[in-house]
């Protein structure tokens, strides 16, 4: 397959008869969805624009952790750290949720959790304190001080340590009580603590009493918490969607000004109750397309070279980072950062694209 | 083209001063009339107020924490006014194109975001790339990062220490160098809860004090135009006056620029602890000749500050208003975005409107006095006319007076001051000053040959009814706004300096990058290929 394949309803066309088929679609949309698999800026900032233009609405595949995340800070507030800071300074790691290590394979490394903290006052090895599910898992190992609990019980001891730290009563059994204890007591001898969770087994109001936690700790030592999830990629739409419309992803602009509703524009609601009537699917890497966008009529610009059957307009784009230069947001630094291509052609890029097609429209409209 | 603006008045402290007559532009230059050549286009603004283009040399209006900030309080900008098709986003509340726009048609045409740390200064200039109309400029925030404060503890050289703050304006397209609680965010991850200007940072052993000293020398070495920018330690605290006062000292006579001092003339009088000591803060600045302020004003409604004072802003959090916020603890500084509603009703806010007042008033020198609101953080700038209204008139000073707590006008002397700033004084505020202060030869004048940001407003009574809604603004010779509003885009573009440094220094950070952030510090630096839509422009060193 070209890396340059273009298809309308599977058939191999020229890249301008499918840019033109795409914006045809685009045009003609009542209410398009801008559905991003994975982009980089200036792809997140082309598909808004475009989106302002046209009046669609624009999500990330990925947007459901992010804007749990997200609602955390909007409803109670949150310290972060980056993972260098953290490597850095931390004395004493509490790593909470099991499989924290899907999300992110090499966190171990990255927060350089069997060496000790280059900065601090002591030096010395760093305290891994671990409450999971499974004992076995690597992670687990690494720590001094462990409590087992299921994910389903993770809250409940969540809130158990928290209650614990400010002195309070809980009601639970003597032994249980003193593993507790001996976390809490690790935790304030801190002199800077880390507590990183894994998001995709909380719920909100979980993270929230992570959050809760980490700020009670903060009145006598320091403390800060990173996010174990992967909303990479949903974190580069979200600053990009920050500063061109003010507001995080999911984003309505059908009123000619942008709205932020997590529940109104988010695309498989749109999708699912015909109101949306066209997503354009936009991912400049590997990201899977969800079943449920194929059911409605789909344009498709995509790094995957193989014909997406559902699609009625296909055209491949290039990978960023790959293909063309790129800024996306990176997890290790917590900031936008550029990368530049590491194996340059000329795939266009989805940027380019969407440019393109918003220029035919801004065309046609004048 | 030739434009000619007829019969308007000029106000053009930096040139000249006040005459009524013609100006003329062609392209993007101010001209000398040419004789036996007519204008291609006029303007008959007789009556009208002529001005260079404004200059805000104090606005946090990019970067990741204002985005932090822009997504924690989607409350706070609801917006429901379709752009018009030309300028699309230009009414999304709290955008960077409405930020452009609303800047142009105040008049302002330069602005600089005081506030970018090295990590995320590619961020910072992405948001100004996507900020049209006004050109743009960063200072890049030093003085918290463990490379330096690891060259202070080793004692070395001004001139390594020089090498390493040219070679990060350079990797970060900085205009010139600010410190933020020099010192202090550091201390703030040893648990510090307090930072003053002689206490030493854990780990290093460096002063605050030792840091700033460093700090000016450095800017001074490499000749950058603008002096260095502080923001103090123990803002917003009571009796935080005897810091400003001790930190005036400490400049020693070189130059020096104190951010939003506003926020650091309290004193701790009265029955609540907390009084105005503008009028001492005020005379202290009148008799350092090497000290340039600008005031970060408070007004009245709901905001949010973004401070990479992450100490003050842990400090500030258990007062937010709602109560939500984010510490950061980022590489070198970090920072803390916090909401605020400054109350009229509030003792406190209103002795905080009181200060910045008492300080533009009693600081005698318009040259060594900037307009601000250190947006968002005190107001957002969008309540700049509301202010230099205020500046314009006691009586209108008079009447917010009465409708605030009396005590607050016991605990500040603003009642007394008859001063009134007259046209002139607002525009060497906020325009001959500003481009001497950063070193914009070329701006802030409507001299020939300077570039034509002009703006011409109403000669209305109603001052912040004129400021609001500039009658023209020009960006580059370019009408860009008509009656207050824009008529349409263009792209601004970013000044940086570029002094000279040993290149030796980039190697030792490149190796210092491997093995502390383990990354290439190439992923750190703003590249112009990152930027595309950024056109940036070379400003000269000093002399
Ligand atoms: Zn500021």
């Amino acid at each position: 397959m070209p890396r340059n394949a273009c298809f309308i309803d599977g058939r191999s066309v020229a890249l301008a008869e499918a840019t033109h088929a795409a914006a045809g679609l685009i045009a003609a949309s009542r209410l398009p969805v801008f559905l991003i698999g994975a982009s980089d800026v200036a792809g997140a900032r082309a598909a808004i624009r475009l989106a302002a233009c046209v009046g669609g609405a624009v999500d990330h595949i990925a947007s459901e952790g992010a804007l749990r995340e997200l609602d955390v800070m909007r409803s109670f507030g949150k310290f972060i750290v980056t993972p260098s800071e953290a490597r850095n300074r931390a004395d004493t790691v509490l790593l909470i949720g099991s499989s924290l290590t899907k999300a992110w394979p090499d966190m171990a490394d990255v927060l350089g959790l069997a060496a000790g903290p280059r900065l601090a006052l002591q030096p010395g090895r760093r305290e891994i304190l671990w409450i999971g599910a499974d004992r076995e898992e690597g992670l687990a190992r690494l720590a001094g001080q462990t409590i087992v609990t299921a994910d389903e019980t993770l809250p409940a001891v969540i809130a158990a340590l928290r209650a614990r730290n400010a002195g309070r009563r809980v009601g639970l059994a003597a032994s249980e009580l003193a593993s507790l204890d001996a976390i809490v007591e690790k935790l304030q001898r801190a002199q800077f603590g880390l507590v990183v969770y894994n998001p995709s087994i909380l719920d909100a109001l979980a993270i929230e009493m992570v959050a809760g936690l980490v700020a009670d700790l903060n009145r006598t030592t320091r403390f800060s918490t990173i996010s174990g999830g992967g909303a990479g990629n949903a974190e580069t739409l979200m600053q990009t969607a920050g500063w061109m419309t003010g507001f995080p992803v999911r984003i309505g602009l059908g009123r000619g000004y942008p709205e932020h509703d997590p529940w109104r524009f988010g695309a498989r609601r749109l999708v699912e109750s015909r109101e949306a009537d066209l997503v354009v699917w936009i991912a400049s890497n590997t990201a899977e397309l969800p079943v449920w966008a194929a059911e409605t009529t789909l344009a498709a610009l995509t790094a995957a070279t193989s014909n997406i059957p559902a699609a009625k307009v296909q055209i491949t784009v290039g990978e960023h980072g790959r293909d063309h230069d790129a800024v996306e947001f990176v997890r290790e630094t917590q900031s936008l950062a550029w990368r530049r291509a590491s194996k340059h052609s000329d795939v266009p890029s989805a940027a380019a694209l969407l440019d393109d097609i918003l220029a035919s429209l801004t065309r046609e409209a004048a | 083209m030739l434009t000619c603006l007829r019969g308007g008045r000029i106000v053009n402290p930096a040139n000249g001063g006040e005459r009524v007559g013609d100006l003329f532009i062609e392209d993007d230059r101010i001209v000398a009339q040419q004789a036996g050549r007519a204008a291609d286009q006029t303007h008959d603004v007789a009556g009208k107020i002529v001005m260079a283009g404004g200059i805000d040399i104090h606005s946090h209006i990019a970067g990741g924490n204002v985005n932090t900030a822009r997504l924690l309080l989607p409350e706070l900008h609801p917006g429901q006014t379709p752009p018009s098709r030309d300028l699309p986003l230009s009414t999304a509340r709290w955008s960077t194109f409405e930020t452009g726009c609303l800047y142009a048609k105040m008049g302002f045409t330069t602005v600089v975001e005081p506030a970018v740390s090295p990590h995320h200064a590619l961020h910072a200039h992405l948001e100004l790339a996507d900020t049209p109309i006004i050109d743009k400029a960063t200072l890049t925030v030093l003085g918290n990062d463990d490379f330096l404060l690891s060259m202070l503890r080793k004692g070395e050289s001004g001139n390594a220490i020089a090498d390493y703050v040219g070679a990060t304006l350079a990797s970060t397209r900085g205009l010139g160098v600010k410190c933020i609680n020099a010192g202090g965010a550091t201390a703030f991850k040893y648990n510090a809860r307090a930072f003053s200007l002689d206490d030493v940072v854990p780990h290093y052993g460096v002063t605050s004090r030792a840091i700033v000293e460093a700090m000016q020398q450095a800017v001074t070495d490499l000749k950058v135009p603008h002096p260095l920018h502080l923001h103090m330690n123990n803002l917003g605290i009571a009796g935080n006056i005897d810091t400003a006062l001790a930190t005036i000292e400490a400049a020693r006579g070189m130059p020096l620029h104190l951010a939003h001092v506003q926020f650091y003339a309290y004193g701790t009088e009265g029955k609540r602890g907390f009084s105005s000591a503008a009028a001492r803060l005020a005379h202290a600045v009148n008799g350092a000749k090497n000290v340039t302020v600008d005031i970060g004003q408070v007004m009245f409604g709901p905001t949010v500050t973004v401070s990479l004072d992450v100490l003050r802003q842990y400090n500030g959090s258990r007062n937010a208003r709602p109560n939500k916020w984010v510490i950061f603890d980022g590489d070198a500084n970090g920072g803390g975005i916090v909401p605020y509603d400054y109350r009229r009703s509030d003792f406190y806010n209103a002795v905080q409107w009181a200060c910045g007042l008492e300080l533009f008033l009693l600081i005698d020198d318009p040259w060594r006095v900037f307009f601000t609101t250190d947006h968002p953080n005190g107001a957002p700038f969008t309540t700049y006319p509301d202010l230099l209204a205020l500046l314009m008139s006691q009586d209108l000073r008079s009447e917010w007076l009465a409708e605030m707590p009396r005590s607050v006008a016991e605990m500040t002397t603003l009642g007394s001051i008859a001063r009134e700033y007259s046209l002139t004084e607002i525009a060497i505020m906020t325009r001959a000053a500003p481009a001497k202060l950063l070193g914009l030869r070329d701006r802030g004048s409507l001299r020939e040959g300077a570039r034509a940001d002009v703006a011409v407003y109403n000669d209305d009574e109603d001052r912040a009814r004129m400021f609001r809604d500039a009658h023209l603004v020009f960006k580059d010779g370019d009408l860009v706004v008509r009656d207050g509003s824009v008529t349409h885009y263009r792209a601004g573009r970013t000044l940086e300096v570029r002094p000279e440094f040993d290149r030796r220094i980039e190697r030792r950070l490149d190796m210092y990058y491997d093995e502390v952030y383990r990354a290439p510090r190439d992923l750190f630096c703003v590249h112009a290929d990152a930027l595309p839509h950024t056109a940036f422009e070379q400003v000269g060193l000093r002399q």
